[in-house]
């Protein structure tokens, strides 16, 4: 019988030996097992002269475990060589041995090294056929009679092949649990229950698209609800849900760190059996790893959406001050959660009516909210694609590092090559490489200083394609052919040199170039493509370039196998070097002055404000500067900056032009400038922005001073609402975990004083503001509706002083304008009065209270004096009292 | 000294003589002396007895009052300088490796800070010295320690600089091990927190109990015989005792007062945070007993040479100052 399904998950079992269980989908919609006996773990030992030796004590100390040792030969991987090495090959009869039998080998000093002996037996397995994760797999085998798996096909495997590849029908269910807590804290599993899980389906499930499981009685059940008497029924019915459907991805918000290791604790308090895996034997666990926590279902990929969507924040494709669901949800989705709160929800439990079925459907849209998120904004498309390339299944890609990416794809070529790959390093060997960085150093991109200021004429934007990946190939750079050597070495800026591809083509290079071949391909067919086979494609070119990029970082990682600091100095020496003879290209022309340049980029001022002139130029400098490249690495205009606010290094913002079908589109573009950060309150990140609109849209910085000083005199003045001056901080965990003293906290011990049944808990945004006071910092946070009823006032110094002008005080000395122009006029006057146009604050004789010591000349203010005894602008200080200034204060007796 | 005169006198400081007592001073000039001495310097006593004047004179050493007179931002500035300076001292003697903020480069690995707290936000710091400030994580290990850490005070920071700097060990001021034990040829009954209104003498508290045969008794935060400012540190014979209070640090860092008290010790500072309009609260001079009132269970700890007994009504303590035994007295 012959099976094809896109495949999930791979693990392996021990009966009578090793049996590999392979688990996925068909196109049809069934699921699959499929079962492979007759492969045996195996590693590599380099010997000395001692082979009989070697088997004489692998026999003696571990007998039947191991199966076989044959000698092979297989070249080395650091170093260029010709001659492969002859080593022993030592089969096993039992993956989860293999570090014993490593180790023992290594204490008894009978082998020079080992290889391969840390490769996880379903990658070494996968590796050797050819597999690769959720890529579609045809099996050829005979019907499987087990019970030990619960899948609709099950198939003795006896030969793999790769399908083609097709759209996935997977089915995702998505969960979301509600617990009621004893104390106002984290709830715990160990104590506290679950009292409703709410699951959505996709596809539906029987007919359902969500069910909610509530433990208590309740009249109004229909098929969207289900109760029972005890959460132990209730969770027993979860699990045959699972069983039932047999969902292939289990996804949630937050699902790792809290539904997914709460339900598994819940469901061994319960003495309920948690296998809701594929296999009938294996118990689903949770375990914690660092601060997080990674769910293990058999047979099935568990997601958490929470995760994808910090990676997405992390690596700037979402631009979002808050994380909560019902925030992000809003933004992306434009529908918020359910308005229930975390303190009524032990409230609403109790209620019978309106409020407890508030409580249902506020569950039901969590969970309904997190698939959403998945399936309609393609989440896990970008994952699929990697794990398709790089050979790793979809939960190690979700879980794992970039290196382990990188090292799966090297197993399988240095293998495929004759090559043996090295353990992993141990934590000597980091400490060495950590000490020979420190030394020899890790020399990173070039960045060209650059000229800052505001750039009214248009600036080209030209980048290199693909820029360290062509080093790796132009250079034939790789551990397998590093030398000192050979005759016809290319040798790189550095000094490292590596054989010529003629003598031998890099196993690295070889695979980069393949990539990039790939990935061209695949840009071609998306011109033909269209709908969810372009959104695939457009997923799959990302990947693929992505890993491309992955291979420079991974070389200069210490953790890394392969980790040559040789290898990573050389390929940013040539990258530096490149952008350096790019940069005299251009300059040597004489008509245009490289305003920037960074890594693999440099930005060309063009003496011009037309962009269809600017755009022509800057191909003739494209032509001009690959001509002299010669074809090894080529650059490629990008768009042109109409205007350009360059800050410093990494740090710019323009209003750029990209040519697109004939058009030219605009579009803001801001680098190194945080225009959404959590700790800043609105005023601040509307006023940047409406700053950088006026300085990028009309150019007229002085305006944009303007704009900045009306809204510091706004702020003095209290003109601005309250509600733009709240900052909020998140409550991660309960109050007495909290060490030191933070703004937000001590705001919450306040509210609960006042009245601890309305005071944020736990999981809540805190909203607060800093009004005046004589108190620390931190005592001066309130709640801004507390605020307003008694009248406290903003302290406008720390909002001026703290929020708005440290990014503001950067934009506008980039554009040349300095300090004293910001804040006017000579040294003696303050920031304030120049805004006010008043004199001088008054200086009064004596103050007998005083709020704390303000600078004297640029009026900042300090609870008490520096270490150095003056202000950061070298001021001097004075003690302050609301308006009042002196030089002396006599504290009235008590 | 007549009869007369000597009550007189005595009546004008606030304090009534027994007959035993008015003899002994006439009889010994000195006597009278020094009991004179005794109640102008701070000593308060309703009526002085035979038991009172046989008592070991009480001086008090230290109060840390709030300014007197006004100040300058010099002086402010001064001041905290020289607490800066004073701290670092004591510390460069416990600390290798040291280096000041401005010296840190990228390639520097281990290393050791001296500076003054600017904020705690419980997983990094950002700390100041003389030339300039900067920001350190804590490692996670140190998170019991970290959590007394006050703004503005001056500790000693072993660094290691990987990705980012990282502090690996947080070391206090301290007082030093191996003190020669203070001694007085006296006992004392320590008590705090009475009722307003409960009749708190001698010969009450005695009749419960004396087992160190105190003539003395010294009550914190109440306005009764014998109560001293708070903070303050006094000395009988060669031993310097502490009344303090320490019921803000007590909240802030969620420990038993006398823990409190412990890890005010080890800071060297009674308040490590600056306040313009108080003096420096720094502990120059290190007590041998220190008693602070309680609110929950009643306790003592003994830290290199320093015992901290915190009390409360109706508990309080019986101190051997030469032994420095102690034994719990109740009234309930």
């Amino acid at each position: 019988m012959d099976v094809e399904f896109q495949l999930l998950d791979c693990d392996y079992i021990l009966v009578d030996g090793v049996v590999v269980r392979l688990f996925g989908r068909t196109k049809e919609g069934e699921s699959v097992c499929a079962f492979f006996r007759g492969y045996d773990p195996y590693f590599y030992a380099q010997h000395k002269d001692n082979i009989e030796e070697i088997k004489g004590f692998l026999v003696k100390k571990f007998g039947k475990l191991v199966k076989k040792v044959d000698i092979v030969e297989r070249f080395r991987p650091i170093g260029y060589t010709q001659t492969k090495t002859k080593m022993l090959k030592i089969f096993l009869t039992d993956p989860s041995q293999t570090p014993l039998v490593r180790d023992e080998l290594l204490k008894a000093s009978l082998v020079q090294e080992i290889f391969e002996a840390d490769i996880l037996f379903k990658y070494r397995f996968m590796a050797d056929h050819g597999i690769y994760g959720m890529r579609w797999l045809k099996v050829t085998g005979t019907p499987a009679r087990t019970d030990t798996v619960n899948t609709n096909i099950k198939i003795n495997a006896e030969k793999f092949e790769q399908a083609e590849d097709q759209l996935p029908n997977l089915r995702y269910m998505s969960v979301d649990i509600e617990t009621l807590s004893e104390m106002e804290d984290i709830p715990n599993p160990k104590n506290d229950k679950i009292i409703m899980v709410a699951i959505n389906f996709h596809p539906h499930f029987d007919g359902k698209k969500s069910i909610v499981l509530i433990a208590k009685r309740y009249k109004n059940v229909n098929s969207a609800i289900a109760a029972f008497r005890t959460e132990k029924e209730m969770l027993e019915e979860f699990a045959k849900i699972v069983d039932t459907y047999d969902p292939d991805v289990i996804t949630g918000y937050n699902l790792n760190d809290f539904d997914m290791p709460f339900l598994l604790t819940r469901m061994a308090e319960n003495k309920i059996s948690r296998v809701i895996g594929r296999c009938n034997q294996k118990a689903s666990f949770s375990r914690k790893i660092g601060l997080r926590h990674r769910n293990d279902i058999c047979g099935r990929v568990v997601v958490d959406v929470y995760e994808l969507i910090r990676e997405s924040i992390g690596k700037g494709l979402l631009r979002l001050k808050r994380y909560g669901l019902g925030d992000v949800s809003k933004a992306l989705l434009q529908e918020g959660k359910l308005d229930v709160s975390y303190k009524d929800i032990p409230k609403y439990w109790e209620d019978d009516g309106v409020n407890f079925e508030k409580l249902i459907e506020y569950s039901r849209k969590d969970s309904e909210l997190a698939l959403r998120l998945l399936l309609e904004k393609n989440m896990l498309d970008k994952f699929i694609e990697i794990s398709k390339v790089c050979g790793l299944l979809l939960q190690d890609v979700l879980e794992g590092g970039e290196a382990q990416r990188v090292e799966n794809l090297l197993l399988r070529e240095f293998n495929s090559h004759g090559y043996v790959i090295p353990l992993k390093p141990s934590d000597k060997e980091i400490m060495r490489r950590i000490d020979e960085r420190e030394s020899k150093g890790l020399k990173g991109a070039l960045v060209l200083d650059p000229v800052t200021g505001l750039h009214t004429a248009c600036v080209v934007y030209l980048d290199f394609k693909s820029m360290y990946p062509s080093i790796f190939i132009a250079y034939n750079i790789c551990p397998t052919t590093l030398t000192t050597k050979a005759d016809d070495n290319i040798k790189t800026p550095l000094g490292t040199e590596f054989v010529s591809k003629s003598t031998k083509l890099g196993v690295m290079p070889k695979i980069v170039d393949d990539l990039i071949k790939e990935r061209d391909g695949i840009k071609g067919q998306m011109f033909k493509a269209s709908g969810d086979e372009r959104r695939l494609l457009e997923a799959k070119q990302l990947a693929l370039k992505y890993m491309t990029n992955s291979f420079y970082g991974y070389t200069g990682y210490v953790r890394a196998r392969m980790y040559l600091l040789d290898v990573a100095n050389a390929i940013t020496a040539c990258g530096r070097d490149i952008i350096q003879r790019a940069k005299h290209v251009v300059e040597d022309s004489k008509k245009y002055t490289v305003v920037y340049g960074d890594t693999d980029s440099i930005m060309v001022k063009i003496d011009t404000m037309d962009l269809d002139q600017a755009f022509s130029t800057g191909k003739e400098i494209e032509k001009t500067i690959n001509g002299h490249f010669k074809g090894t690495i080529e650059m490629k205009i990008e768009n042109v900056f109409k205007t350009l606010l360059i800050m410093g290094k990494k740090r710019y913002a323009g209003t750029s032009y990209e040519k697109s079908n004939g058009e030219w589109k605009e579009k803001i573009v801001m680098k190194g400038i945080e225009t959404v950060r959590r700790d800043w309150c609105n005023l601040t990140s509307d006023t940047l922005l409406k700053v950088l609109e006026i300085v990028l849209g009309e150019q007229k910085p002085k305006k944009a001073l303007e704009y900045m000083r009306e809204i510091v005199k706004k702020l003095e003045k209290n003109e601005i609402p309250v509600e733009e001056l709240v900052i909020t901080k998140g409550m991660s965990k309960a109050l007495k975990e909290y060490k030191g003293t933070q703004p937000h906290i001590e705001l919450v011990k306040k509210m609960r004083k006042r009245s601890a049944g309305t005071a944020p808990s736990l999981g809540d945004r805190i909203g607060f503001i800093i009004i005046r006071g004589t108190q620390i910092l931190s005592e001066r946070a309130e709640d801004p509706d507390y605020a307003k009823q008694h009248g406290m006032k903003v302290d406008s110094k720390y909002y001026i002083e703290n929020q708005i002008l440290p990014p503001l005080e950067r934009v506008f000395e980039a554009m040349g304008i300095s300090k004293e122009e910001i804040f006017g006029g000579g040294k003696q006057r303050m920031l304030s009065d120049i805004l006010k146009g008043v004199n001088t604050k008054p200086t009064v004789d004596s103050l007998n209270a005083v709020d704390g010591m303000v600078c004297s000349k640029c009026d900042r203010s300090y609870r008490r004096p520096p270490l150095t005894g003056k202000c950061n602008c070298g001021g001097e200080l004075l003690f302050f009292s609301g308006d009042q200034r002196s030089k002396q204060f006599t504290p009235l007796k008590h | 000294m007549e009869k007369q005169e000597l009550i007189r006198k005595f009546l004008s400081l606030g304090c009534m003589v027994d007959q035993d007592a008015l003899q002994a001073m006439v009889d010994n000039p000195s006597v009278a002396d020094r009991a004179l001495q005794m109640i102008t310097s701070g000593q308060k006593v309703q009526t002085i007895t035979l038991q009172w004047l046989n008592h070991q004179p009480v001086t008090i050493i230290q109060t840390f009052n709030k300014i007197n007179g006004s100040i300058t931002p010099d002086d402010v500035i001064r001041s905290v300088q020289k607490r800066y300076d004073s701290m670092r001292e004591t510390l460069s003697k416990q600390m290798q490796n040291m280096l000041s903020i401005n010296k840190i480069s990228p390639k520097t690995r281990n290393f050791s800070l001296i500076s003054m707290i600017k904020e705690n936000n419980g997983n990094s710091i950002l700390v100041e010295d003389d030339t300039g400030e900067a920001r350190l994580s804590l490692k996670k290990e140190l998170s019991d320690k970290s959590k007394f850490l006050v703004e503005d005070e001056v500790v000693g920071l072993e660094c290691e600089q990987a990705e980012g700097i990282v502090v690996g060990n947080i070391v206090w001021p301290d007082i030093p091990l191996g003190r020669i034990v203070a001694k007085a040829d006296s006992s004392c009954i320590f008590a705090a927190n009475v009722p307003d209104g409960k009749p708190f003498d001698s010969e009450y508290v005695f009749s419960f109990g004396n087992p160190t045969n105190s003539k003395a008794f010294f009550i914190t935060n109440t306005p009764a015989v014998n109560t001293f400012p708070d903070p303050c540190m006094v000395r009988i014979g060669d031993v310097k005792i502490l009344f303090l209070s320490c019921t803000e640090y007590t909240k802030t860092w969620d420990v038993a007062p006398e823990v409190a008290c412990l890890n005010l010790l080890k800071k060297r500072s009674l308040d490590p945070r600056i306040n313009l309009a108080s003096a420096d609260m720094s502990l120059s001079d290190i007590p041998d007993l220190i008693v602070c009132p309680t609110s929950g269970e009643p306790a003592v700890l003994n830290y290199k040479g320093t015992t901290i007994i915190s009390t409360s009504y109706p508990v309080c303590w019986s101190a051997n100052l030469k032994t420095r035994e102690t034994f719990k007295i109740s009234m309930a």
